[in-house]
């Protein structure tokens, strides 16, 4: 709980006929790591040789054979539209149910379902690559038609005949070009339109000059359209280029509706097999981590400690007593993977833990602490009800939609769901619903006639005092319980002498300081002299440590502390800037609420409604701007009636979007700034991080799963 | 038309004007003669004929009494009655101080309120009548609500500079950024955003100026010397706001970091975060003078001194804000640093928050200020001497606080040095910390300037 999963060495010694047995139920099972046999010297002395995979080509081969059609699949993906819904309420995939089998059984099944289908789809895929490729061809005629549309010019001339070079195209430089073609024998040039400030020009030259020709067009800039293989005028062309583009799509379209119910009948079962063939190519490298002598192989690996009799038991039914397993502790911590084991509503905090980095396997694991301590600075950063109701329902969506099948977005909405719970605690206390209390300027239920009492008001009276003292309190609080964790980090390493010299310090400095300081030097209460030679003695013996601890930059790590120290008042200024930027959408709420223009506001909002709709509708054919034009003009309506309500309608919109605002942006700033308290306050005294992680040897199956044995 | 004629027409306006001045004085001085003309009694407040009316200012403890009499000296004849009507009983309490045999001679008044209220006495004699009348107004001292204004300017102007310099830094990234990868659109936009927090807290600030003078809503008690508080209430914010800048440029490497490895995600923001520390201290002793100063909570008689002493309390803040500037080239290289080596992120994060200990500096003076100058209720006599030096003393720490930039420079680089070269640690942090020298010059002398000043008691 307070330090990473106690984890054991393992060697795991097995016959060499019976290693395949074992390597499949460590996989199944999971609860192993398998490293690279050369981290301990001792074993790498009594193997003889290193194992080296063998190279099953046909793996690779098939694996890319069952890839590409997957591919395929993948290109005709009907649009499922991922809407809210969809990304709130994804389908989980369905595993199927497989039994163990051979590698040689599953080639063979590879073989026979490339052989009924695979054939078919690729020959499809390529086909409608072919018409993809022409689809495209096709367009760029369209668009280089359309462009000249105009031009009197019989398109089946364009091109090279026996003895002339014909060529359509733009150029930015008309009479550079032209005086180029002039310096040609027999060629010319003639502009016959204007596209966007280029000429359309029409050019040729004999053959025999092809190549001045080409060199001439290049220097003038020309850009040829590519209107080969056509015939008639542009405007007879076009609708020829219109009629094939449509028979294309059609076919095209035809192609796809096989493909997708190729896709139906057979994509679970090419994303099975590809899976069982993953998890066979695993069990083969896994293989380059062992030795072996004669007759056994050797592997080294790490196991929770509360696994290790699994493991035992494991490896000598697998083995048929074949096998057996060596436990050690663990020699260097620096090499010990890292496990994290925190009771379940702390877990997901492991997120915040890890981001900063995993713990060192001698070190503390302060998830414990970190957890409520963020979420108790979050929700008084936040400190709002109706936001925190917001935040917790959003989590709640998040944990039942997508968190069911991704795991990170999971932790990450348990987290969201604390703060939310936190946020709506503290709004209670100090009175925030969306804005503070007050008779004027309201916040929502002031809005509705409910008196919103508040314990601790951030922005009235002492308030804002209070909070500023209780937030220098859970300051120096949280910098001691730092302190704490770093003596039980010295202790644990035996390290008495840093213990006296760091902790030591501190906590002699931090009393008498504070005596002093507020004794003497601010006057705010009267100590008897006693306490005050005392605390010279001690502030004296602080600094003595200090400085022989830190020399130098002694004075640097008085300042870091007072830093530190002050840094917690980021929790009262973020939590009085969250209520007072609330009060100010409710200022400027009730401010346009407020307008009275009289009846004149009727006619711009008409103006605005029917020029926007009319705009919208006709020329941009855009929807959402007639839309907007509409609202408009309903407000103008409305307007009529009374012409406060527009201003009442406006004021709602930014009531709802100032706060939304609001909470975005200040539900950002708190998160970040409780993560820092965490990472730059807390974690400075006592972690320092670089664990590697425990990645046990596993599958993690996605589309599969193994028929338990009792069913077999 | 030629200068001589331009000449007479503008000297015929100015007669004209000035005429017209004399006019309006004569009328008004004739109007105040007016009340006392023979046999007619006046009403005297405080001791003065003030005429038809006079404007009475509200003291911090929200009352102000006036003490009403009659000027009876006109009167020869014997006096049967004299009888006094109110308008609005409600607004004050009454205090009979002198009484004559006829009627109530001589009352104080206590106002609570702000408004207009008329007094009227009636004297009456065997044979005759007389009146007269005064309105009585009762006002808010908002004198200094004008300072305040210039205040809440600064706040959201300065800090607006700031955070728009920021945001465009970060917005020149987001668009770099998009141009190889546009699904990294809403990354960047994120990052992008970090820096307008400056911004907002200046306009938070500038709003509760005004609701707390009463530019909107009721009207609060604005002294002149409160007034000047305000203007340093809107210098810590506001400066401390270009701290934006600084973050800006953190959040610039953040996305551009981002945009190669989307894992960065949570840490980038942490260090992008890391400038907004002096906006944050900005704030907090914006709100700490608000407080301190009356405008939130109780109003408070202040002086001019100690108004001052919340300008240079302001400055103390708002200009060593400007090390958020240092901080956020030195997370810039911390954000680039780890991306490539994970295990920086805790020494990143130590070199980062070196320049932050100008802000504390900042910080800490500006607090001193307050405590010593007697702004937290306790009696201390300021001249107007201390009140200028404490000005001195907060420019003294702020702008030293500057040299953060450079300690932020030398940290950014010190990251990347012990990227490469962990043995190089601590003797990056002795390069680092090399620029906080001259900060520590500039505390010394604020301090100096408190102590030997006769702050301290």
């Amino acid at each position: 709980m307070f330090f990473p999963k106690r984890m054991k060495d393992l060697t795991i010694l097995v016959h060499k006929d019976h290693t395949q047995e074992v390597i499949d139920s460590l996989q199944d099972e999971g609860v192993v790591e398998i490293d690279p046999l050369d981290r301990d010297e001792d074993v790498k002395e009594l193997v003889d040789e290193k194992n080296i995979p063998e190279v099953v080509t046909d793996f690779t081969d098939y694996e890319m054979k069952l890839s590409s059609v997957l591919d395929v699949f993948e290109k005709v993906e009907e649009d499922k539209g991922i809407g809210i819904k969809g990304l709130l309420n994804p389908e989980e995939t369905e595993k199927i149910e497989r039994e163990k089998r051979s590698l040689d059984d599953i080639f063979d099944e590879v073989e026979t379902v490339l052989k009924e289908s695979g054939r078919d789809i690729n020959e499809l895929n390529s086909k409608l690559t072919t018409v993809e490729d022409k689809i495209k061809n096709f367009k760029e005629k369209e668009e280089a038609l359309k462009t000249i549309i105009d031009v009197d010019i019989e398109l089946s001339t364009l091109g090279e005949s026996n003895f002339t070079a014909i060529r359509l195209g733009k150029t930015g430089k008309p009479m550079e070009l032209k005086k180029n073609l002039e310096e040609i024998e027999g060629a010319f040039f003639t502009k016959t339109g204007e596209l966007e400030e280029e000429a359309i020009v029409l050019t040729g030259a004999y053959l025999g000059e092809l190549k001045r020709y080409e060199s001439a067009l290049r220097e003038g800039d020309f850009r040829p359209f590519k209107l080969e293989d056509l015939k008639g005028d542009p405007r007879e062309a076009l609708a020829d280029v219109k009629k094939s583009l449509t028979k294309l799509k059609e076919k095209k379209e035809s192609i796809v509706n096989e493909l997708k119910d190729y896709k139906k009948g057979w994509e679970k079962k090419y994303l099975v097999l590809r899976e069982e063939l993953n998890i066979y190519r695993d069990k083969k490298e896994i293989v380059q981590n062992f030795g072996s002598t004669d007759k056994t192989n050797v592997m080294k690996a790490w196991a929770p400690e509360d696994e290790v009799d699994r493991v035992r038991e494991l490896v000598s039914e697998s083995s048929e007593g074949y096998g057996e397993i060596v436990d050690e502790e663990p020699a260097d911590p620096d090499d010990v993977p890292i496990s994290l084991e925190n009771p379940k509503p702390i877990k997901p905090f492991e997120l915040l833990t890890k981001m900063f980095a995993p713990p060192r396997y001698d070190e503390v694991d302060p998830t414990m602490i970190v957890a409520p301590a963020f979420v108790l600075f979050f929700g008084l950063m936040l400190g709002d009800l109706v936001y925190g109701l917001i935040l917790a329902g959003g989590a709640v969506m998040m944990i039942k939609g997508p968190g069911k099948i991704e795991e990170g977005i999971k932790n990450f909405g348990w987290i969201m769901f604390a703060t939310g719970l936190s946020t709506i605690f503290f709004g209670l206390l100090q009175g925030g619903y969306m804005g503070p209390s007050r008779d004027d300027y309201q916040n929502l239920l002031g809005r509705f006639g409910v008196e919103t009492p508040a314990l601790l008001d951030t922005l009235e009276g002492d308030g804002p005092l209070i909070l500023l003292l209780i937030s220098l309190v859970i300051g120096l609080t949280y910098i001691n319980v730092g302190l704490a964790l770093q003596l039980v980090q010295h202790l644990k390493r035996k390290d008495y002498k840093r213990a006296i010299l760091e902790n030591g310090s501190w906590w002699l400095l931090q009393p008498s300081g504070f005596i002093l300081i507020s004794g003497m030097m601010f006057g705010w209460w009267d100590f008897p002299q006693m306490i005050y030679n005392v605390s010279y003695v001690m502030a004296a013996g602080g600094l003595g440590l200090l400085a022989l601890r830190s020399k130098g930059l002694s004075f640097f790590e008085l300042t870091g502390f007072l830093g530190d120290f002050l840094s917690f008042s980021r929790i009262l200024a973020l939590g009085l800037a969250t209520a007072g930027i609330a009060l100010t959408v409710n200022v400027i709420t009730d401010l346009i609420a407020a307008a009275d223009v009289g009846v004149m506001i009727v006619g711009p909002l008409f103006a605005i409604g029917i020029i926007l709709a009319l705009y919208g509708h006709v020329k941009k054919d855009s929807k959402m701007l007639a839309g907007i034009g509409g609202f408009f003009i309903i407000l103008g309506v409305m307007g009529l009636a009374d012409p406060s309500y527009p201003f009442l309608v406006l004021a709602l919109f930014v009531f709802l979007a100032g706060h939304m605002i609001n909470l975005a942006l200040q539900g950002l700033g708190s998160f970040v700034h409780s993560l820092r308290l965490q990472y730059v306050e807390f974690f400075g005294y006592f972690f320092e991080g670089g664990g590697k992680e425990f990645k046990p040897f596993k599958f993690q199956r996605e589309h599969t799963k193994l028929k338990s044995k009792e069913e077999i | 038309m030629d200068m001589r004629s331009k000449f007479r027409k503008e000297l015929l306006i100015a007669l004209l004007a000035v005429s017209l001045v004399f006019s309006f004085g004569f009328i008004a001085g004739m109007q105040s003669i007016e009340a006392q003309e023979d046999g007619e009694i006046a009403i005297l407040v405080n001791g003065e004929d003030v005429g038809e009316e006079t404007t009475l200012s509200l003291e911090p403890d929200r009352s102000v009494r006036a003490v009403l009499s009659v000027d009876l000296s006109q009167v020869d004849e014997e006096i049967t009655s004299i009888n006094w009507t109110f308008e609005d009983e409600e607004a004050f309490t009454k205090n009979v101080l002198a009484e004559h045999e006829a009627g109530d001679y001589q009352i104080e008044l206590t106002y609570r309120e702000f408004g207009e209220y008329e007094v009227e006495v009636v004297v009456e004699t065997e044979d005759d009548e007389f009146t007269d009348s005064v309105m009585i107004i009762v006002e808010e001292d908002q004198r200094g609500m004008f300072l305040a204004t210039i205040g809440a300017g600064l706040a959201v102007g300065i800090a607006g500079m700031g955070a728009g310099i920021g945001v465009g830094i970060a917005g020149a990234a987001g668009a770099g950024t998009i141009a190889e990868k546009p699904d990294k659109f809403g990354l960047s936009l994120v990052f992008q955003a970090l820096p307008q927090t400056q911004a907002i807290y200046g306009l938070l600030v500038a709003i509760l100026l005004f609701l707390f003078t009463g530019v909107i809503g009721e009207p609060g008690f604005v002294s002149i010397p409160v007034g000047i508080i305000a203007v340093g209430i809107g210098l810590s914010v506001g400066l401390a706001g270009l701290s934006a800048i600084g973050q800006g440029i953190s959040s610039a490497s953040g996305i551009a970091t981002v945009a190669e490895d989307s894992e960065m995600f949570g840490r980038g923001m942490v260090f992008s975060v890391l400038p907004e520390t002096q906006a944050i201290y900005g704030l907090l002793l914006s709100i700490l003078l608000m407080i301190f100063s009356g405008l939130l909570g109780e109003a408070v008689a202040i002086d001019i001194p100690i108004g001052l002493v919340g300008v240079g309390a302001g400055l103390s803040v708002g200009i060593a804000g400007l090390s958020g500037i240092g901080q956020g080239i030195a997370a810039a290289s911390g954000v680039a640093t780890v991306a490539e080596d994970e295990s920086m992120f805790g020494r990143g994060m130590v070199f980062s928050v070196l320049p932050e200990t100008q802000a504390i500096y900042g910080l800490l003076i500006g607090i001193l200020l307050i405590v010593f100058s007697g702004m937290m209720g306790e009696e201390a006599t300021m001249t107007m001497g201390m009140g200028i030096a404490a000005v001195g003393a907060g420019l003294a720490i702020g702008i030293a606080g500057i040299s953060g930039i450079g300690q932020g420079i030398t940290s950014g680089s010190a990251i990347a040095a012990v990227a490469n070269r962990e043995e190089t640690f601590g003797k990056g942090m002795i390069f680092s910390v090399m620029s906080e020298t001259f900060a520590i010059f500039g505390l010394l002398v604020a301090i100096l300037i408190i102590v030997s000043l006769g702050f301290m008691g």
